[in-house]
Protein backbone atom coordinates (compact mmCIF):
# COMPACT_ATOMS: atom_id res chain seq x y z
CA UNK A 1 0.00 0.00 0.00
CA UNK A 2 1.16 2.96 -1.11
CA UNK A 3 1.74 6.35 1.43
CA UNK A 4 -0.93 7.69 -0.09
CA UNK A 5 -3.01 5.42 0.28
CA UNK A 6 -3.68 4.75 4.10
CA UNK A 7 -5.90 1.89 5.08
CA UNK A 8 -9.47 3.04 5.89
CA UNK A 9 -9.15 2.28 10.16
CA UNK A 10 -7.03 4.44 11.18
CA UNK A 11 -7.57 7.24 9.18
CA UNK A 12 -9.99 9.63 11.20
CA UNK A 13 -8.25 9.36 14.12
CA UNK A 14 -4.60 10.74 12.22
CA UNK A 15 -7.24 13.05 10.29
CA UNK A 16 -8.59 14.82 13.18
CA UNK A 17 -5.15 14.47 14.90
CA UNK A 18 -3.93 16.47 11.95
CA UNK A 19 -6.63 19.13 12.27
CA UNK A 20 -6.18 19.42 15.83
CA UNK A 21 -2.29 19.94 15.11
CA UNK A 22 -2.75 22.49 12.45
CA UNK A 23 -5.28 24.76 14.71
CA UNK A 24 -3.48 25.07 17.73
CA UNK A 25 -4.30 28.20 19.78
CA UNK A 26 -1.67 30.01 20.86
CA UNK A 27 -0.67 30.50 24.88
CA UNK A 28 -1.26 34.22 24.06
CA UNK A 29 -4.57 33.95 23.09
CA UNK A 30 -5.73 31.50 25.18
CA UNK A 31 -5.12 33.47 27.71
CA UNK A 32 -6.87 36.06 26.54
CA UNK A 33 -10.27 34.19 25.89
CA UNK A 34 -9.26 32.82 29.43
CA UNK A 35 -9.09 36.41 31.07
CA UNK A 36 -12.50 37.60 28.94
CA UNK A 37 -14.39 34.20 30.06
CA UNK A 38 -13.85 34.67 33.32
CA UNK A 39 -14.73 38.00 34.01
CA UNK A 40 -17.80 37.12 32.32
CA UNK A 41 -18.24 33.98 34.52
CA UNK A 42 -17.42 36.50 37.43
CA UNK A 43 -20.38 38.92 36.45
CA UNK A 44 -22.57 36.37 35.88
CA UNK A 45 -21.92 34.86 39.45
CA UNK A 46 -22.03 38.89 40.87
CA UNK A 47 -25.51 38.83 38.98
CA UNK A 48 -26.79 36.10 40.24
CA UNK A 49 -25.78 36.61 43.43
CA UNK A 50 -27.78 40.33 43.03
CA UNK A 51 -30.98 38.69 41.81
CA UNK A 52 -30.82 36.15 44.65
CA UNK A 53 -29.45 37.74 47.75
CA UNK A 54 -27.80 35.27 49.66
CA UNK A 55 -27.87 38.34 52.89
CA UNK A 56 -30.06 36.90 55.71
CA UNK A 57 -30.55 33.50 53.74
CA UNK A 58 -30.07 31.21 56.55
CA UNK A 59 -28.55 28.81 54.10
CA UNK A 60 -26.45 29.85 51.02
CA UNK A 61 -28.64 28.50 48.58
CA UNK A 62 -27.29 30.70 45.79
CA UNK A 63 -23.94 29.62 45.88
CA UNK A 64 -25.27 25.93 45.95
CA UNK A 65 -27.66 26.83 42.58
CA UNK A 66 -24.62 28.33 41.23
CA UNK A 67 -21.86 25.45 41.98
CA UNK A 68 -24.72 22.86 41.12
CA UNK A 69 -25.95 24.85 37.89
CA UNK A 70 -21.95 25.60 37.14
CA UNK A 71 -21.22 21.88 37.32
CA UNK A 72 -23.90 20.06 35.58
CA UNK A 73 -22.63 23.00 32.37
CA UNK A 74 -19.21 21.71 32.40
CA UNK A 75 -20.13 18.19 32.97
CA UNK A 76 -22.07 18.58 29.46
CA UNK A 77 -19.35 20.71 27.71
CA UNK A 78 -16.89 17.83 28.26
CA UNK A 79 -19.26 15.27 27.57
CA UNK A 80 -19.62 17.39 24.43
CA UNK A 81 -15.66 17.62 24.02
CA UNK A 82 -15.27 13.71 24.50
CA UNK A 83 -17.26 12.67 21.29
CA UNK A 84 -16.18 15.67 18.95
CA UNK A 85 -12.60 15.55 19.59
CA UNK A 86 -12.43 17.84 16.68
CA UNK A 87 -13.77 20.62 18.45
CA UNK A 88 -11.37 23.67 18.25
CA UNK A 89 -9.06 23.40 20.88
CA UNK A 90 -9.62 26.82 22.13
CA UNK A 91 -13.68 25.78 23.13
CA UNK A 92 -12.60 23.52 26.43
CA UNK A 93 -10.09 25.85 28.18
CA UNK A 94 -12.73 29.06 27.01
CA UNK A 95 -15.41 28.02 28.29
CA UNK A 96 -14.88 25.39 30.72
CA UNK A 97 -11.70 26.75 32.52
CA UNK A 98 -12.56 30.40 31.69
CA UNK A 99 -16.32 30.55 32.00
CA UNK A 100 -18.20 27.82 33.78
CA UNK A 101 -14.72 27.04 36.78
CA UNK A 102 -14.91 31.54 36.92
CA UNK A 103 -18.23 31.32 37.51
CA UNK A 104 -18.52 28.55 40.40
CA UNK A 105 -16.68 29.25 43.96
CA UNK A 106 -14.89 26.84 46.28
CA UNK A 107 -13.65 29.69 48.65
CA UNK A 108 -17.24 30.93 49.40
CA UNK A 109 -17.94 27.70 50.64
CA UNK A 110 -15.09 26.56 52.58
CA UNK A 111 -16.00 30.20 54.13
CA UNK A 112 -19.27 29.16 54.28
CA UNK A 113 -18.72 25.98 56.34
CA UNK A 114 -16.09 28.12 58.76
CA UNK A 115 -17.29 28.48 62.76
CA UNK A 116 -18.38 32.04 62.49
CA UNK A 117 -15.66 34.59 63.08
CA UNK A 118 -17.03 36.63 66.00
CA UNK A 119 -17.93 40.13 64.52
CA UNK A 120 -20.06 41.07 61.50
CA UNK A 121 -18.01 41.37 58.46
CA UNK A 122 -18.67 44.07 55.94
CA UNK A 123 -21.42 44.50 54.10
CA UNK A 124 -20.08 44.88 50.65
CA UNK A 125 -19.22 41.02 50.93
CA UNK A 126 -22.31 40.27 50.14
CA UNK A 127 -22.10 36.77 48.77
CA UNK A 128 -20.29 35.57 51.75
CA UNK A 129 -21.45 37.18 54.39
CA UNK A 130 -25.05 35.89 55.76
CA UNK A 131 -26.71 34.85 59.39
CA UNK A 132 -24.22 32.01 60.91
CA UNK A 133 -26.42 28.71 60.93
CA UNK A 134 -25.61 26.18 63.13
CA UNK A 135 -22.32 23.54 62.35
CA UNK A 136 -25.26 20.30 61.51
CA UNK A 137 -26.62 23.08 58.73
CA UNK A 138 -22.93 23.92 57.63
CA UNK A 139 -21.92 19.99 57.24
CA UNK A 140 -24.82 19.72 55.41
CA UNK A 141 -24.56 22.22 53.03
CA UNK A 142 -20.62 20.72 52.44
CA UNK A 143 -22.75 17.38 51.46
CA UNK A 144 -25.30 18.81 49.37
CA UNK A 145 -22.81 20.65 47.26
CA UNK A 146 -19.81 18.05 46.98
CA UNK A 147 -23.08 14.99 46.20
CA UNK A 148 -24.95 17.17 43.85
CA UNK A 149 -22.15 19.17 42.04
CA UNK A 150 -20.34 16.12 41.44
CA UNK A 151 -23.92 14.51 40.48
CA UNK A 152 -24.27 17.09 38.21
CA UNK A 153 -20.53 17.00 36.05
CA UNK A 154 -21.43 13.26 36.05
CA UNK A 155 -25.42 13.71 34.89
CA UNK A 156 -23.98 16.45 32.12
CA UNK A 157 -21.36 14.19 31.27
CA UNK A 158 -23.75 11.47 30.22
CA UNK A 159 -26.45 13.09 28.54
CA UNK A 160 -24.31 14.95 26.34
CA UNK A 161 -22.61 11.48 25.46
CA UNK A 162 -26.09 10.04 25.52
CA UNK A 163 -27.49 12.46 23.57
CA UNK A 164 -24.77 12.74 20.32
CA UNK A 165 -24.99 8.60 20.61
CA UNK A 166 -22.31 7.67 21.79
CA UNK A 167 -22.91 6.62 25.63
CA UNK A 168 -20.15 4.15 26.49
CA UNK A 169 -18.15 4.25 23.19
CA UNK A 170 -15.00 5.45 25.58
CA UNK A 171 -14.77 5.79 29.06
CA UNK A 172 -13.96 9.09 30.89
CA UNK A 173 -10.93 10.45 29.41
CA UNK A 174 -8.74 11.52 32.18
CA UNK A 175 -6.02 13.16 30.15
CA UNK A 176 -7.84 15.70 28.78
CA UNK A 177 -7.91 18.78 31.84
CA UNK A 178 -10.91 20.80 30.75
CA UNK B 1 -29.52 45.54 45.30
CA UNK B 2 -29.17 45.73 41.51
CA UNK B 3 -29.01 49.77 41.80
CA UNK B 4 -26.13 49.53 44.73
CA UNK B 5 -24.23 48.10 42.23
CA UNK B 6 -21.62 51.13 41.02
CA UNK B 7 -19.55 50.94 38.41
CA UNK B 8 -16.58 50.66 39.96
CA UNK B 9 -17.85 47.25 41.46
CA UNK B 10 -19.04 45.86 38.55
CA UNK B 11 -15.71 46.59 36.59
CA UNK B 12 -13.45 45.61 39.35
CA UNK B 13 -15.47 42.01 39.82
CA UNK B 14 -14.42 41.40 35.67
CA UNK B 15 -11.00 42.69 36.06
CA UNK B 16 -10.42 40.28 39.17
CA UNK B 17 -12.75 37.69 37.53
CA UNK B 18 -10.26 37.73 34.40
CA UNK B 19 -6.91 37.88 37.00
CA UNK B 20 -8.04 34.81 39.21
CA UNK B 21 -9.09 32.86 35.78
CA UNK B 22 -5.92 33.42 34.05
CA UNK B 23 -3.98 32.68 37.18
CA UNK B 24 -5.76 29.47 38.10
CA UNK B 25 -5.72 28.55 34.30
CA UNK B 26 -1.25 28.95 34.43
CA UNK B 27 -1.44 26.75 37.79
CA UNK B 28 -3.53 23.70 36.59
CA UNK B 29 -2.06 23.70 32.89
CA UNK B 30 1.86 23.43 34.46
CA UNK B 31 1.71 23.22 38.05
CA UNK B 32 0.89 19.30 39.09
CA UNK B 33 -1.89 19.68 41.71
CA UNK B 34 -2.03 23.21 40.30
CA UNK B 35 -6.13 23.72 40.85
CA UNK B 36 -5.27 22.36 44.39
CA UNK B 37 -3.57 25.25 44.84
CA UNK B 38 -5.65 27.80 43.21
CA UNK B 39 -8.61 26.45 45.61
CA UNK B 40 -5.80 26.41 48.73
CA UNK B 41 -4.98 30.10 47.87
CA UNK B 42 -8.08 31.58 47.30
CA UNK B 43 -9.39 29.91 50.50
CA UNK B 44 -6.33 31.64 52.57
CA UNK B 45 -7.00 34.78 51.10
CA UNK B 46 -10.81 35.05 51.96
CA UNK B 47 -9.85 34.12 54.86
CA UNK B 48 -7.64 36.79 55.62
CA UNK B 49 -9.78 39.09 53.61
CA UNK B 50 -13.30 37.71 56.03
CA UNK B 51 -11.18 37.90 59.13
CA UNK B 52 -9.46 41.31 58.71
CA UNK B 53 -12.86 42.67 57.34
CA UNK B 54 -14.83 41.55 60.86
CA UNK B 55 -12.24 42.57 62.93
CA UNK B 56 -12.64 45.86 61.81
CA UNK B 57 -15.76 46.05 62.24
CA UNK B 58 -15.71 44.39 65.56
CA UNK B 59 -13.24 47.40 66.85
CA UNK B 60 -15.45 49.78 64.95
CA UNK B 61 -13.01 50.61 62.65
CA UNK B 62 -14.61 50.65 59.24
CA UNK B 63 -12.06 50.74 55.79
CA UNK B 64 -14.42 53.06 53.50
CA UNK B 65 -11.40 55.06 52.85
CA UNK B 66 -8.40 52.32 53.54
CA UNK B 67 -6.89 50.07 51.67
CA UNK B 68 -9.97 47.32 52.35
CA UNK B 69 -12.66 49.56 51.06
CA UNK B 70 -16.07 48.45 50.18
CA UNK B 71 -15.23 48.13 46.43
CA UNK B 72 -11.70 46.26 46.91
CA UNK B 73 -12.61 43.81 49.16
CA UNK B 74 -15.62 43.19 46.57
CA UNK B 75 -13.31 43.33 43.97
CA UNK B 76 -11.05 41.13 45.93
CA UNK B 77 -13.69 38.57 47.47
CA UNK B 78 -16.16 38.34 44.23
CA UNK B 79 -13.76 39.08 41.83
CA UNK B 80 -9.86 37.73 42.28
CA UNK B 81 -10.53 34.89 44.61
CA UNK B 82 -14.07 33.72 42.77
CA UNK B 83 -12.51 33.36 39.66
CA UNK B 84 -9.18 31.83 41.34
CA UNK B 85 -11.30 29.06 42.82
CA UNK B 86 -14.17 26.94 41.29
CA UNK B 87 -16.12 24.34 42.34
CA UNK B 88 -17.08 22.71 39.03
CA UNK B 89 -13.82 21.63 37.68
CA UNK B 90 -13.11 19.61 40.33
CA UNK B 91 -16.65 18.06 40.30
CA UNK B 92 -16.10 16.99 36.78
CA UNK B 93 -12.41 15.80 37.93
CA UNK B 94 -14.15 13.82 40.97
CA UNK B 95 -17.06 12.35 38.04
CA UNK B 96 -14.44 11.36 35.52
CA UNK B 97 -12.64 9.35 38.40
CA UNK B 98 -15.79 7.68 39.76
CA UNK B 99 -16.97 7.10 36.48
CA UNK B 100 -13.75 5.43 35.49
CA UNK B 101 -13.93 3.33 38.62
CA UNK B 102 -11.38 5.22 40.81
CA UNK B 103 -13.52 5.31 43.74
CA UNK B 104 -11.06 6.11 46.14
CA UNK B 105 -9.17 8.37 43.91
CA UNK B 106 -12.63 10.40 43.68
CA UNK B 107 -13.01 10.70 47.54
CA UNK B 108 -9.17 11.27 47.84
CA UNK B 109 -9.55 14.53 45.81
CA UNK B 110 -12.74 15.90 47.13
CA UNK B 111 -11.10 15.20 50.56
CA UNK B 112 -7.76 16.94 49.88
CA UNK B 113 -9.95 19.81 48.18
CA UNK B 114 -11.51 20.09 51.24
CA UNK B 115 -9.13 19.59 54.33
CA UNK B 116 -7.06 21.83 52.42
CA UNK B 117 -9.35 24.37 51.98
CA UNK B 118 -10.86 24.48 54.86
CA UNK B 119 -7.27 24.70 56.51
CA UNK B 120 -6.27 27.36 54.74
CA UNK B 121 -9.28 29.49 55.31
CA UNK B 122 -8.84 28.55 59.17
CA UNK B 123 -5.22 30.00 58.95
CA UNK B 124 -6.11 33.30 56.84
CA UNK B 125 -8.66 34.13 59.71
CA UNK B 126 -5.72 33.59 62.55
CA UNK B 127 -3.42 35.74 60.51
CA UNK B 128 -5.69 38.37 60.18
CA UNK B 129 -5.67 37.96 63.97
CA UNK B 130 -2.36 38.79 64.67
CA UNK B 131 -1.08 42.28 65.07
CA UNK B 132 0.31 44.61 62.81
CA UNK B 133 -0.69 43.18 59.49
CA UNK B 134 -3.18 45.93 58.77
Amino acid sequence: MSPSEPSAAPQPAATRRSLRNKRQTSLVKLIALVAFAGACGALLRLLVGELIPEQGMKFPWTTLAINLSGSGLLGLLTGVAHVRPWMPDWVVPTFGTGLIASYTTFSAVILAVMPSVPGDAYDGLAAVTYVSPGAMEMLTYLFLSVLGCTGAAAAGMTISRALLGQLGAESADLRRRP
Amino acid sequence: MISELSLLIVLGVAVGGAAGAVLRFLLDRYLPGGLLAANVLACLALGYLYGELSWLAETGRVAEDGLLSGPVATTLALGVLGGLSTFATVSLRVAQRWMAGQRLRAIGLWTAHIGLGFGAAALGIALSRLPGLY
